[in-house]
């Protein structure tokens, strides 16, 4: 067994911070890295020791294998963790940290590589009895065998990119006419999120939920499933509100995904965290979509119902111990939900909207968890994916903790750019979210159009006259002499100490 | 007395500054009320009123630009002045539209050409950003007056890159 005694985080922002902050409780040194738009990022000042990369393109730097090893060399890390998107899920990376003698902080390359190609682990996990949405399983077709393919699955069906994850690169297409130009897109797209422009169709159906089981595996043949997450809130296929247990599951249900989903380790040698993914359709089937073979945004709330530190198992079982507890000592306790916020316009298709963070107040109370990537000031730059922080409550039940979420974004307050934190209120006091029905059309169903009103509170201006007129050079009258502060005691009571 | 017209969105208010002894008095699109205020720290602000009843916002400024939160909610307001237009760059102008995209990025498609006829929500380039790919579409009926930007480029915020004039910006009544 090999002790980690320095980890190279091979990420940025929010999950960089998050596993730095694991990797400094355990003892262990954290090195970040940083692009030049990052210089002054978040994770940078968190970590111990730090190494530039490069130019912003992901490419040149967060994507940039090389770099990253020698990085790792260079600082004497003993072992990469990859976070999630950019290396995470990249075989040649994990092949390359191993190859440069370091330990890779996530499961096998030859895992990783199986369950990244969708068609060959899907064949392999078809004979081990795994339901799977009908579809198909070829990439690189012409378009001609695309065509055929689609017209054999039947519309509608959904385009998504072979090598990835997390809504890019995936298209849905009703007619036959749509989908020649669908494909072109979902390509350029892959290729420039994943460097990989290889697309496959599968079968789309229509108001299903995702529901996926969070599994971890280790290098002694153990398995365990820490139940589900429902991730059915979705925009542009990517998610923005998480939640566990789902209001869909009976624990009978529940049950039989987690088996599900171990079977699915069992079946590939899974080791580390992973996340099985699972459509949910309203007759109660479950399907298999796939894998992520990495920790997941949404890890903390599957943290805050079993009580357990998924990151911090990582790295144990990267150092070659068995899994720290058993099936049978995991429990779901309360209920937890995650608000993903992003920096992006929600009344304008929720295009990014990147720029300077002038001030940023975060929530704080009982039950409330931020994992967060900004601080007031912070540049967030254009080239890299809009998350901006993780916003986690939990309560004893679904009721206390969506009311916990929507007092606390009411009190996380982003100022200098625009954020979907408006947004995300309105989609928890929906009746429709209330009463459960979250399918993953539940923002084209509900959401369609949605705008701030037109009006303005009084009180706005009030506080904008209050801002200009306490912080013009030449201040005139401030506004109530009752209010104005006294001398205050403490900076007039001259030398003292406690004597008791 | 100070006067003012704060900008937001397509919305206008007119709002009027004063004050009634110790008392701050504010007129938005004429309706008043008076209040107290009190600065907590640079950016949070404590209103209180007469009849007992409080409200905190948050207001933070970069260059004319105002941003404000309160209550779950954010506002963006620039005050009306003279010497520049809202967005920055570009002089608005009747009937002619001025794509730009509002954050830096690169170009991956351009799906017009000058002299084209387009419909009104009719995709004319697309640019991505933060691993998205966003299309920028016509704002009305028109034709393409100019196209200033190819794949591959890479683009700054506020900057035209097609220009769209309407079809019934001139003749038509």
């Amino acid at each position: 067994m090999a002790k980690i005694k320095k980890v190279l985080v091979a990420n940025r922002g929010e999950i960089a911070v998050r596993i730095i902050k694991a990797l400094k409780e355990l003892g262990i040194t954290p090195v970040a890295v940083y692009s030049d738009a990052d210089s002054e990022a978040l994770h940078v000042l968190y970590a111990d020791e730090i190494e530039y990369i490069g130019p912003p393109e992901p490419l040149k730097s967060y994507l940039n294998i090389e770099k990253i090893i020698d990085a790792a060399k260079k600082h004497g890390a003993d072992a990469i963790h990859p976070g999630y998107g950019f290396l995470a899920e990249n075989p040649e990376f994990a092949q390359a940290v191993i190859d440069a003698g370091l330990i890779f902080i996530g499961p096998k390359p030859e895992t990783i590589r199986l369950l990244g190609n969708k068609v060959e682990s899907r064949q392999k996990l078809v004979d081990a009895g795994v339901p799977l949405i009908p579809g198909m399983l070829a990439t690189g077709l012409s378009m001609e065998e695309y065509k055929k393919e689609a017209e054999k699955i039947g519309y509608p069906v959904m385009i998504k990119a072979a090598a990835g994850g997390g809504g890019k690169g995936m298209r849905i297409v009703y007619s036959p006419d749509k989908l020649e130009s669908a494909i072109q897109a979902a390509q350029r797209e892959a290729r420039s999120a994943f460097g990989d422009e290889s697309v496959y169709i599968e079968k789309y159906i229509e108001n299903p939920r995702h529901i996926e089981i969070q599994i971890l595996g280790d290098k002694h043949g153990n398995y365990v499933h820490l139940f589900e997450r429902e991730c059915s809130i979705q925009r542009r296929h990517q998610k923005i509100i998480e939640e566990t247990p789902s209001t869909a599951l009976t624990m009978e249900k529940r049950l039989q995904m987690g088996e599900t989903a171990i079977r699915v380790a069992k079946t590939v040698g899974y080791e580390s965290a992973g996340t099985v993914e699972f459509l949910f359709d309203r007759y109660g089937n479950f399907y298999f979509l796939e894998v992520n073979t990495r920790i997941q945004v949404e890890h903390p709330i599957t943290e805050m119902v079993t009580c357990r530190d998924l990151v911090k198992e990582q790295i144990s079982i990267a150092e070659g111990n068995p899994i720290s507890f058993k099936q049978e000592e995991l429990r779901q306790h309360g209920h937890a939900i995650e608000c993903r916020i992003y920096a992006e316009d929600p009344e304008k298709d929720f295009m990014p909207s990147p720029g300077k963070i002038l001030y940023v107040k975060e929530p704080s109370g009982p039950g409330i968890r931020i994992d967060t990537g900004i601080y007031s000031g912070i540049e967030v730059p254009p080239y890299y994916d809009p998350i901006l922080s993780k916003l986690i409550v939990w309560g004893r039940d679904r009721e206390e903790a969506r009311h916990r979420m929507i007092e606390a974004l009411k009190n996380y307050v982003v100022l200098g750019i625009k954020t979907n934190i408006p947004y995300l209120i309105d989609i928890l006091k929906h009746p429709e979210f209330i009463a459960g029905n979250t399918f993953t059309t539940f923002i084209p169903d509900h959401m369609k159009n949605w705008k701030l009103p037109d009006d303005i509170p009084s009180e706005i201006f009030m506080g904008v006259e209050a801002f200009n007129e306490s912080t013009s050079p030449t201040p005139g009258v401030v506004g109530n002499g009752r209010l104005r502060r006294v001398q205050d005691p403490w900076l007039t009571v001259g030398g003292w100490r406690i004597i008791k | 007395m100070k006067e003012s017209t704060y900008v937001s969105g397509k919305s206008e208010f007119k709002v009027i500054v004063d004050s009634d002894g110790d008392l701050k008095v504010v007129e938005v699109n004429g309706k008043r009320k008076k209040f107290h205020y009190r600065k907590i720290e640079n950016n949070i602000f404590l209103l209180t009123f007469e009849d007992g009843k409080k409200y905190t916002v948050y207001v933070a400024k970069d260059k004319d630009r105002f941003y404000a939160w309160a209550d779950g909610r954010g506002y963006i307001l620039e005050e009306k002045g003279e010497e520049y237009s809202a967005s920055g760059a570009v002089k608005k102008e009747e009937g002619v539209q001025y794509v730009t995209s509002p954050m830096p990025g690169k170009v991956v498609k351009v799906l017009v050409r000058p002299g084209d006829k387009v419909k009104e929500g009719q995709g004319l380039i697309i640019v991505e950003s933060m691993k998205m790919e966003n299309e920028f579409v016509a704002d009305f009926d028109g034709i393409v007056k100019e196209v200033k930007a190819s794949p591959g480029d890479q683009i700054d915020a506020d900057v035209p890159l097609v220009v769209v004039e309407s079809l019934s910006k001139d003749g038509e009544s």
